[in-house]
């Protein structure tokens, strides 16, 4: 009786011992502090005030200039003042989610990017004139 | 000839420990030349991370570590960082993938899209509450005539068959050219969903549109003595 299940035994063993997975998250950046978002007011917060609050941003980045009919005629480097009159404050945090399975003969991997996005953008006065938050990663509680 | 035996383990050992980073060779690297050295750069895990070359030469902040030190700087915290498993278990992912019979793959970036367009996004609703509506858009173009703003959702789903001897035991199969004998079908499908959103000049949406991208299959059948994969594809 076991002297027939044995050789099953052993297969299930190499089964088993042929089965790996992995499971990991690869963090990016520094989580951005939803409740500081409140603080920012368009039309009144200051690029100092976005500073403070959030620290350094990840990148930053202009707006692409829209010429006008005037602005077209006047010199590039008149056109190079506007772009950079126009800036952006990006903060980014993101997480790879990855889970790799392999068994005998089957491999299977997912990889899920989630990130969080915070795009303040500034007037030439340096005055918030839009602000732009997406969450996308899974909150604290329900990790 | 003991002692000829002798002296010659004495200067492995010392060259050994000359190349792990540690004691005088270390010391020297980190005053003189740094982690780039004539026979190449030193691995950050052997002179630390912390070493680099400015106008006033090569400086390192080497804080309270011993400018003698018997191993190098923080060997054993960055030896154990979670970096290094993860690169390690990717090494071990693409390795194992590289030759299995059935493998699939994929790879999501975002979060769905809502089934349909959000009621807030009417025409004439002005740049800033679409902004704060739906956060930061992937693309943004501006133009003379209006913008256009782009929100997407991409997933690429691939798996493959594979048969053939495993690249990796090729050279213990005494069988010239055992290796290019090998047969792969790859399926791909890339799919995309987009939210687009247009305005005009002065920053007032005229139009939001869904779209889902059809799906974009692409079969490879790679037959014997080649190896055609596609390259895979910037996840956005």
């Amino acid at each position: 009786m076991l002297r027939g299940a044995l050789p099953w035994i052993l297969a299930l063993h190499c089964a088993v011992l042929l089965t790996s997975c992995a499971i990991g998250t690869q963090r990016f950046g520094q989580p951005i502090d939803a409740s500081q978002l409140a603080n920012i007011q368009i039309g009144v917060s200051t690029k100092a005030d976005v500073l403070r609050d959030f620290g350094p941003p990840t990148s930053y980045a202009s707006l692409p200039v829209v010429p006008s009919e005037a602005l077209s005629a006047l010199a590039e480097e008149a056109l190079a003042a506007t772009e950079a009159a126009t800036r952006v404050f990006v903060y980014e945090y993101r997480e790879d989610h990855e889970n790799f399975f392999t068994v005998l003969l089957y491999t299977r991997f997912r990889r899920h990017v989630l990130s969080d996005r915070l795009m303040v953008f500034f007037d030439p006065s340096d005055v918030v004139q839009y602000v732009a938050w997406a969450k996308q990663t899974p909150s604290d509680d329900s990790e | 000839m003991k002692r000829a035996r002798a002296a010659l383990a004495v200067a492995l050992a010392a060259a050994a420990q000359a190349l792990s980073g540690c004691g005088l060779a270390t010391l020297m690297y980190d005053s003189t030349i740094g982690p780039i050295t004539p026979v190449g750069r030193i691995h950050e895990l052997t002179v630390g991370e912390d070493i680099h070359v400015s106008d006033a030469g090569v400086q390192a902040s080497l804080g309270d570590t011993p400018r003698l030190r018997p191993y190098p700087r923080d060997l054993l915290r960055r030896l154990a960082s979670p970096s290094s498993f993860w690169f390690a278990a990717q090494g071990l992912q693409a390795f194992l993938r590289s030759f299995a019979p059935l493998s699939s793959r994929e790879t999501h970036v975002g979060t769905p899209m809502p089934p349909d367009v959000p009621a807030e996004l009417q025409p004439g609703a002005p740049l800033a509450s679409t902004l704060a509506l739906l956060g930061p858009p992937d693309v943004w173009l501006r133009r003379k005539s209006g913008s256009l703003m782009l929100y997407r959702d991409a997933s690429k789903r691939t798996w493959s068959f594979y048969i053939g001897v495993p690249p990796p035991v090729t050279w213990a199969v005494p069988i010239p050219f055992i290796g290019s004998l090998r047969f792969r079908y790859i399926s791909e499908r890339a799919r995309a969903e987009k939210l687009m959103l247009f305005f005009d000049p002065s920053d007032a949406l005229i139009e939001a549109r869904l779209g889902v991208d059809s799906d974009v299959d692409s079969d490879v059948d790679t037959g014997v003595d080649s190896d055609l994969e596609p390259e895979p594809e910037a996840a956005r």
